[in-house]
């Protein structure tokens, strides 16, 4: 099953500016983990936030779980859980306060939040510091409240920008491992980031962006150990 | 080199006071210090006219020197020791500066210099004051500008490290810090009230001698005499004294170094920072309904910041005293200059203006959230359900404030209980349209903070505009009724409760459709605030 589908995704900032992303086309299947390379300013960021609703687009279609995400918003946000690049969330709750509003939010009952939120504990490890005001938390621990945040709905599509960014090298490892895990459970992942090594040992495809259009899709898990050898030569040849 | 560094430093500091000011702003800002001043120029001047015809002009004129210049001086003092610790130790640029190859010495001299200028900007302003309204020499005048700053900011700096404990004490401790902002907020609009009755009395011409009796008269001698440094300055304003102007020069040149040294102090404490104990606030992770979940957000945001929970909530608590107190000083001022009875008219012109000063919460219901505002808008909430329990939480704040005021209006017996509560409402529906117009204006406007834990301030052109609005509306009432009773000698009030009720119902009405109105589609397509 598509659990994402974008098709000929156009943004622009200004009305009769640039594109900032012209014509982007993927899709995500369940079980798979996607990646969107590029470099500063290819157009990740915008690519995202666009299918995360938090920016409107121009031209395009975004469909979660089938639901159009213009159309049935709603539908389709609830289907999807997401981390931005800044790690944004409410500073003044505190960690298990941010915790139960998302959980609010996305209609996760008591009982259930709980039994995620110790599930996510084992790979987050936020410790006692989940009774402490987000605005206290650490780069990386702010990092790691939006992630729980994003997956105490166990949502069908988990998308990232720049996860790794900021965190330990501990629970680099941890997120990666559960990415995988996650992916396996037959969720999708999707997730922009430069780091190339990580893209092409977690990713089944990796999409590559150029100023703000498509220039590749590369279908990493077919290449195998020679996956990222060839990630880092599109990347550079196109870059 | 140094130098050089010097100037660029202390004019950033300088910019750093009207960043963000745009040219309206900054016009505003003038025109209401300029208010400020105009009134603070014409209480002084009268109330020193009555003062010093009160028995011996020469004692009068010493007492009162030497007690304006203690008030100045406190005023200066408790100004630096804050400004000191915002500025030396808990401003932001501080952890900047620390990577920087820029010497202690100047960060500090730079910084120091600013709010020195400050105080003497402040200092010169009511020294020419009382200058101009006690008619005394211009040496001590001029003398007591350039030394009085530097006294204060010695004091400062050592008002400044208790100040500094006391912000410590009170942080993590959200209902504590508000319970006592609002104490003593209330504390200082009680004092108010009596300077709102000593108003009164002057311009009903001259009550207030008999205010000042022997007794009185006497404690303000004896306070005079015994307030230390402040009547050696006013010594000066009579006579020139050598040997006095060498003293307290030698005592504000000795507060410069005292000052350097303590903010230093205070300096080092900001750049090697000793780890703090995290309060902790063990939160219920019970499942709530979305609109609650929504309406709760909004009130830990609130308050859990210091800045936000007290210009917010203390204020709203407030309002009624401040309502209060006019009407007891308006009302009865009316009446015997006037002789009318316009208590309804007044009720409702003081309530409007004071919902209008304190609603200003409302201005930054968007931008208040930064970023988050964009994140929940990934999230399946609808922007009905957003703005609806933003405007909702407003009202909730602004009815516990409406209704205090309606009481205390009804309680002291101002009001009829039927007039209480039409005031009552009318106050509601004027702050609706205030809060849906505010919030609407936000949603089109939206500055988000540059950073995840940074506070926006609300524009004084908001507070100007609804400001003006309930000048118009409730100030419009009044001067109907005073002219129509003063020419034909009556008003039914009833006229007065529907003209109040049109206006008010209309821009509630307006209000409301300019906010719900396409408003999905204003949130979808939302993309401000700097995302």
């Amino acid at each position: 099953m598509t659990v994402l589908k974008v098709e000929e995704l156009c943004k622009r900032y200004q009305k009769r500016g640039e594109y900032a992303v012209e014509n982007i086309s993927f899709c995500c299947e369940e079980g798979e983990i996607v990646g969107l390379v590029g470099h500063n300013g290819a157009g990740k960021s915008t690519t995202v936030k666009c299918l995360e609703g938090m920016l409107p687009f121009d031209r395009g279609r975004v469909e979660i779980c089938g639901f159009d995400l213009k159309k049935q918003p709603l539908a389709a946000k609830k289907n999807f859980g997401f981390v931005t690049d800044d790690h944004a969330a409410f500073v003044r709750m505190t960690g298990r306060g941010y915790l139960s509003f998302l959980g609010d939010i996305y209609g996760v009952p008591t009982r259930e939040r709980r039994r995620r939120y110790e599930e996510l504990e084992q790979v987050f490890f936020l410790g006692r510091a989940i009774d402490n005001l987000i605005s206290s938390y650490s780069h990386g621990m702010r990092q790691k409240i939006c992630m729980m945040g994003s997956l105490l709905h166990r949502p069908k599509l988990w998308v990232l920008d720049e996860p790794m960014t900021g965190l330990d090298p501990f629970t680099v490892r941890a997120v990666k491992q559960y990415m995988r895990s996650y992916a396996g459970e037959g969720h999708a992942v999707l997730f922009s980031s430069h780091d190339l090594p990580a893209v092409a040992a977690l990713c089944d495809r990796a999409v590559l962006l150029k100023k703000g259009r498509q220039v590749d899709t590369l279908p990493l898990k077919s290449y195998g150990k020679e996956g990222e050898k060839v990630l880092e030569e599109r990347y550079f040849d196109e870059n | 080199m140094k130098i050089r560094l010097f100037f660029a430093l202390f004019w950033k500091e300088v910019e750093e006071r009207f960043r963000g000011a745009g040219i309206f702003a900054l016009l505003v800002r003038a025109l209401l210090l300029g208010g400020l001043a105009a009134a603070f120029i014409w209480f002084y001047m009268k109330f020193a006219a009555v003062y010093l015809e009160i028995g011996e002009r020469e004692e009068r004129l010493f007492e009162l020197s030497a007690l304006s210049v203690m008030l100045l001086l406190a005023l200066m003092t408790l100004g630096a020791a804050t400004a000191l610790v915002r500025s030396v130790r808990l401003a932001g640029d501080l952890r900047l500066y620390s990577a920087l190859p820029v010497p202690h010495s100047v960060l500090l001299f730079a910084k120091l210099c600013v709010l020195w200028l400050g105080r003497f900007f402040l200092g010169l302003f009511a020294l020419t004051v009382f200058g101009v309204a006690l008619r005394v020499r211009w040496e001590g005048i001029v003398f007591a500008a350039f030394a009085l700053p530097f006294t204060a900011m010695g004091l400062g700096a050592l008002l400044a490290f208790p100040v500094h404990a006391l912000l410590r004490f009170f942080r993590g401790k959200f209902l504590l810090s508000f319970l006592a902002g609002t104490a003593l907020f209330a504390t200082g609009l009680f004092l108010y009230s009596y300077l709102l009755g000593g108003v009164k009395e002057l311009l009903l011409g001259g009550d207030l001698k008999y205010f000042f009796g022997e007794k009185v008269l006497g404690g303000i001698a004896l306070a005079a005499r015994f307030a230390y440094p402040a009547n050696l300055f006013a010594r000066l304003f009579f006579g020139a004294n050598v040997g006095l102007m060498s003293l307290l020069g030698g005592v504000a040149l000795a507060c410069i170094p005292l000052s350097l040294l303590l903010a230093r102090g205070l300096l080092r404490g900001a750049l090697s920072p000793k780890p703090l104990n995290e309060p902790r606030f063990p939160a219920s992770d019970r499942a709530k309904p979305k609109f609650f979940a929504l309406l709760s957000k909004e009130f830990v945001n609130i308050f859990r910041t210091p800045a936000y929970v007290f210009s917010y909530f203390s204020v709203a608590v407030v309002m009624p005293l401040m309502v209060y107190f006019c009407m007891s000083v308006g009302g009865s001022l009316l009446l015997r200059l006037l002789g009318v009875d316009c208590s309804f008219e007044l009720a409702v012109f003081l309530t409007l203006l004071y919902s209008a000063l304190t609603n200003v919460f409302c201005a930054t219901n968007v931008s208040r959230e930064g970023r988050m505002f964009c994140v929940l808008k990934g999230m399946p909430v609808r922007a009905g359900q957003v703005f609806a329990a933003k405007v909702l939480f407003c009202m909730l704040v602004v009815t516990v404030s409406l209704l205090l005021s309606s009481a205390a209006l009804y309680f002291a017996g101002y009001l009829p209980l039927f007039s209480a509560l039409l005031v009552f409402f009318l106050g509601l529906m004027f702050s609706f349209a205030q809060v849906c117009f505010a919030t609407d204006y936000d949603f089109s406007h939206a500055r988000f903070p540059s950073e995840a834990d940074g506070e926006v301030g609300e524009g004084d052109g908001f507070s100007l505009l609804f400001l003006g609005v309930s000048l118009l509306v409730g100030g419009g009432l009044l001067a109907v009724k005073l002219v129509r009773v003063l020419r034909f000698g009556n008003f039914p009030a009833l006229y007065s409760a529907l003209f109040a009720g049109g206006i008010c119902a209309l821009a509630a009405l307006f209000s409301a459709l300019l906010l719900f109105l396409r408003l999905n589609q204003r949130y979808d397509a939302f993309a401000g605030g700097n995302v």
